[in-house]
């Protein structure tokens, strides 16, 4: 009797475990960067400091993963956003220096251009039926040929008033202001996808376009402002730089990739088994004070660790999750039809003999 | 051409867990001769061609000679030395690669030293082997852009091509079924020259006339058994339409399936599903009025338009006509507008067209409907939770699969979901494609029982099968299609029955020797 309570213990203990690597690898990741940093570098890890930096340093990337969320969501790749915050930076510092134009209007200037392109992006998308990876890949590079000739390939400062930096840079209870405005923009992303018909018809899109748009969803409309919102969304982290770092340099916008979709497809496994607001955070800045930890640890030579972490990490949260079934069934039952609808697609083709495999 | 037989099939017995779907099978098939096989849906045919390839291993006591040598049995690559060639409905053409590459796929590309592929030496090939075949098709032509019946020649060619060895015998499973009339008589030139060359073939068909036409002599088997070879002189369509179905009047007697008593209520409403002009690619120039409270069935042969009416009923694909609901147009191409004006789509391919499969049942069956929940700024979770279990109780299902993806769902369960997702719009006409393909028989009685509820309760509603039995159980009036036009109605005072059903299907025009 003892001897089967305690296999019951046992085998609820593997299913936490289990789910734990599954849907909350990043956590445990965390206890083991902190475990790991707290003894290695206990007085400058655990710190406020520490805490404070990469809360704010990712908050231009997170903005990023969100605005990449929304159009992953129902099923489109968008690969211009790193171009379209780098357009909103170069519009906002180059009038700023150049015209007297109140700058919260060069702001929604600057936005606007980026929710232009990405109405661009959509038509290309929906009514040029171009893949949302190649369009907005050409977009990307459109985006950069633009920002190169405004700036003339260089670097340049901008001339912010005090009023427009403190807008980003403020600090509200020990903590930098645009922490707070990433969450609140995270908080209102959560809503629409995750408490509204909107986020339900996103999600559907991304699982079967067909099966959702004979369901009587609005597929195209949707992909169409999907990308357009995400486009705004980039602008308005491009804007959110300008406060910060006052100036424009081409190191900012389509680096930031990597990162961006890292987040979200790490995030993806997280929580829920499908790209989700919380998720997407949560790896974001798991990575990132993973890569604080290892910085601090190392010397100025070793700056290819922090790539090489970030490729490792993705790598392994995601194929956990995969092993799990947490990519499996969306991506793949399309190829596989679960059940055996008795269609002669699902018998197996013999042509000219098996030994001919053609399909 | 001689007259040993190239093929002598003996005592062929095939038995799958709870069915026999081959009863000691005899068939012999002399040297380049056209061979017919025909049958009706499970009468054992496919069985028969996949046993021939070896992808079957049938039961004990089978005896197969082919080219005067014992064909050693479920042994694919045996079969292909062998001789034996296959080509299915779906030829397996990949539309994206030239013809030439795909007549390489199988037997592999002519290569020279390094792996380097000869190009010219496989273009002028497999244009000689095309030209043997009566057509001159460029083999740098991407194979999606030939008409359909130069893909079956290009499938044709793959199959024959000797350079797996010499091809005795090509089996040719339905491979008209979806060409349109004329363009099937290009195929026959084909085969014609094929069997020329004392290559035997053995056509397997459901359309009858041009089994006559292009075939010798003709097998016919029913329910997994040999009903007899003849001559295709000796025959017409209506005595092979007979020998398939059995005795049509003796079968209306034997193979009768009682409809289901229908719910109180179901009185023939007014209003409902207008059709007028009705043109798709296959459809022409159909009327339809199906009124509130009455049950349509549709059915006919592949390629005779059943499966493409629920589309262009719908409004997925292009059409021209009008559509109308209540008295209410339907444009094409907006689902949604389709589905706000009452008018709802089960699809047939669950997989590929309704179901999502990442996403939880709660969500795969309110999709169509949030409104109720949806009290802005909330979307009501658990209003929409109680409303969920209580369908999925209704329906048989434990409430609380309510979380499980859909994806892992048996085909039963998913198409119980699909069912509450339409059903829960309370339609006013609903239009099931294939709704009991590939569930299990309580879901299938579920089904009628709920598509009658739905009729009584005042729902115009088209059901397209090519399962008869579907039909005979649920329809008011049976419609049979053939060529995109009505061939036969049956209403349901007729007391029809699925052989009656499967007869009219068969003895429909196809556009050939009529």
């Amino acid at each position: 009797m003892s001897g089967s309570k305690g296999q019951r213990a046992l085998s609820s203990g593997l299913q936490g475990a289990s789910f734990m690597l599954r849907r909350a690898s990043a956590v445990v990741l965390a206890l083991i960067f902190t475990a790991t940093f707290a003894i290695l570098e206990p007085a400058t890890f655990l710190s406020m400091t520490t805490l404070r930096l990469v809360l704010s340093e990712q908050v231009v990337i997170g903005m990023l993963a969100l605005a990449a969320l929304i159009p992953l969501v129902s099923g489109s790749f968008d690969l211009s956003i790193g171009g379209m915050l780098s357009i909103a930076l170069v519009i906002t510092t180059w009038m700023s220096v150049h015209t007297q134009l109140n700058l919260g209007l060069v702001s929604v200037i600057a936005i606007g251009v980026c929710l232009v392109a990405g109405w661009i992006n959509g038509f290309v998308v929906v009514r040029l039926h171009v893949n949302s990876f190649i369009a907005t890949l050409a977009m990307s590079e459109i985006l950069a040929a633009i920002s190169l000739l405004i700036s003339s390939n260089s670097q340049f400062a901008g001339e912010f008033s005090n009023t427009f930096l403190s807008v980003g840079q403020r600090q509200v209870l020990g903590i930098q202001i645009d922490v707070f405005y990433l969450f609140a923009l995270a908080v209102i992303v959560w809503y629409v996808l995750e408490q509204t018909p909107l986020g339900r018809y996103l999600y559907a899109t991304g699982g079967n376009e067909e099966a959702a748009r004979l369901a009587g969803v609005r597929t195209k409309r949707l992909t169409w402002g999907a990308l357009t919102v995400s486009a705004g969304i980039a602008g308005l982290a491009g804007v959110l730089l300008a406060t910060n770092v006052g100036m424009y340099s081409n190191t900012f916008g389509p680096p930031l990739l990597f990162p961006v979709f890292a987040a979200v497809f790490f995030g993806a496994t997280q929580i829920k088994a499908r790209p989700n607001v919380w998720g997407t955070l949560v790896a974001l800045y798991v990575l990132a004070f993973g890569v604080q930890g290892i910085q601090l640890r190392s010397s100025d030579r070793s700056y290819w660790v922090t790539p090489l972490f970030n490729g490792v990490a993705l790598l392994i949260s995601v194929a956990f999750a995969s092993r799990q079934g947490a990519f499996g069934v969306g991506r793949r039952a399309k190829a596989k039809p679960p059940a055996g609808d008795g269609t002669p697609a699902d018998e197996p083709t013999v042509v000219g003999g098996p030994g001919a495999s053609a399909t | 051409m001689t007259d040993a037989a190239i093929l002598e099939v003996e005592g062929l017995t095939k038995t799958f867990p709870g069915q026999r779907a081959l009863d000691g099978v005899t068939l012999s098939v002399m040297a380049g001769e056209v061979h017919g096989l025909v049958g009706h849906n499970g009468s054992g045919k496919s069985t028969l061609a996949k046993v021939l390839s070896g992808f079957h291993e049938p039961d004990a006591g089978a005896r197969v000679l082919f080219d005067g040598a014992s064909l050693p049995l479920s042994n694919p690559r045996a079969a292909l030395e062998a001789g034996l060639r296959f080509v299915h409905q779906h030829l397996a053409l990949v539309d994206d690669l030239s013809v030439c590459e795909n007549v390489a796929l199988g037997p592999g590309f002519a290569t020279g030293r390094l792996w380097r592929l000869r190009w010219r030496e496989q273009r002028s090939r497999t244009r000689e082997e095309l030209l043997a075949l009566g057509h001159d098709i460029d083999p740098r032509v991407a194979v999606g852009s030939l008409s359909p019946a130069e893909r079956t020649i290009v499938a044709l060619a793959r199959a024959l091509d000797g350079s797996r060895g010499t091809a005795k015998l090509l089996v040719l499973d339905e491979v008209t079924a979806t060409l349109p009339a004329g363009e099937a008589e290009r195929v026959f030139t084909a085969i014609r020259s094929i069997t020329a060359q004392g290559v035997a073939v053995l056509y397997i068909s459901h359309r009858l006339d041009e089994v006559l036409d292009v075939s010798g002599t003709v097998t016919v088997l029913r329910l997994g058994r040999r009903v007899g070879t003849f001559a295709s002189c000796k025959l017409t369509r209506d005595s092979l339409a007979r020998l398939m179905v059995g005795d049509i009047a003796a079968a209306d007697g034997t193979l009768a399936v009682a409809p289901r008593p229908r719910p109180a209520g179901g009185e023939h409403g007014t209003g409902g599903l207008e059709v007028r002009g009705l043109c798709g690619a296959v459809i022409t120039d159909l009327d339809l009025s199906v009124p509130r409270g009455f049950v349509l069935g549709i059915t006919g042969l592949t390629g005779s338009g059943r499966e493409e009416l629920p589309g262009l009923l719908f409004g997925r694909v292009d059409r021209t006509g009008s559509v109308s609901v209540d008295g209410t147009m339907i444009p094409p191409h907006r689902p949604d507008r389709s589905i706000v004006a009452g008018i709802v789509l089960v699809p047939a391919d669950r997989a590929r067209d309704a179901i999502f499969a990442s996403l939880d049942v709660r969500v795969n069956m309110t999709i169509s409907g949030l409104a109720p929940f949806w009290r802005p700024p909330i979307l009501n979770r658990r209003k929409e939770l109680l409303h969920v279990k209580q369908w999925l109780d209704g329906l048989l299902m434990d409430p609380e699969v309510h979380s499980r993806l859909a994806g892992l769902l048996s085909g039963g369960m998913q198409q119980k979901t699909l069912l509450a997702r339409a059903l829960r719009l309370e339609p006013k006409v609903l239009i099931l494609d294939e709704p009991t393909q590939g569930v299990d028989v309580q879901t299938k009685e579920l089904v009628y029982e709920r598509v009658l509820e739905a009729a009584a309760a005042g729902a115009a509603i088209v059901v397209s099968s090519s399962d008869s039995e579907d039909l005979c159980r649920v329809a008011d009036e049976i419609l049979v299609l053939a060529l995109g036009r009505p061939s036969a109605r049956i209403s349901a005072e007729e007391r029809p029955t699925p052989g009656r059903i499967d007869a009219l299907q068969l003895v429909a025009p196809t556009g050939r020797g009529t």
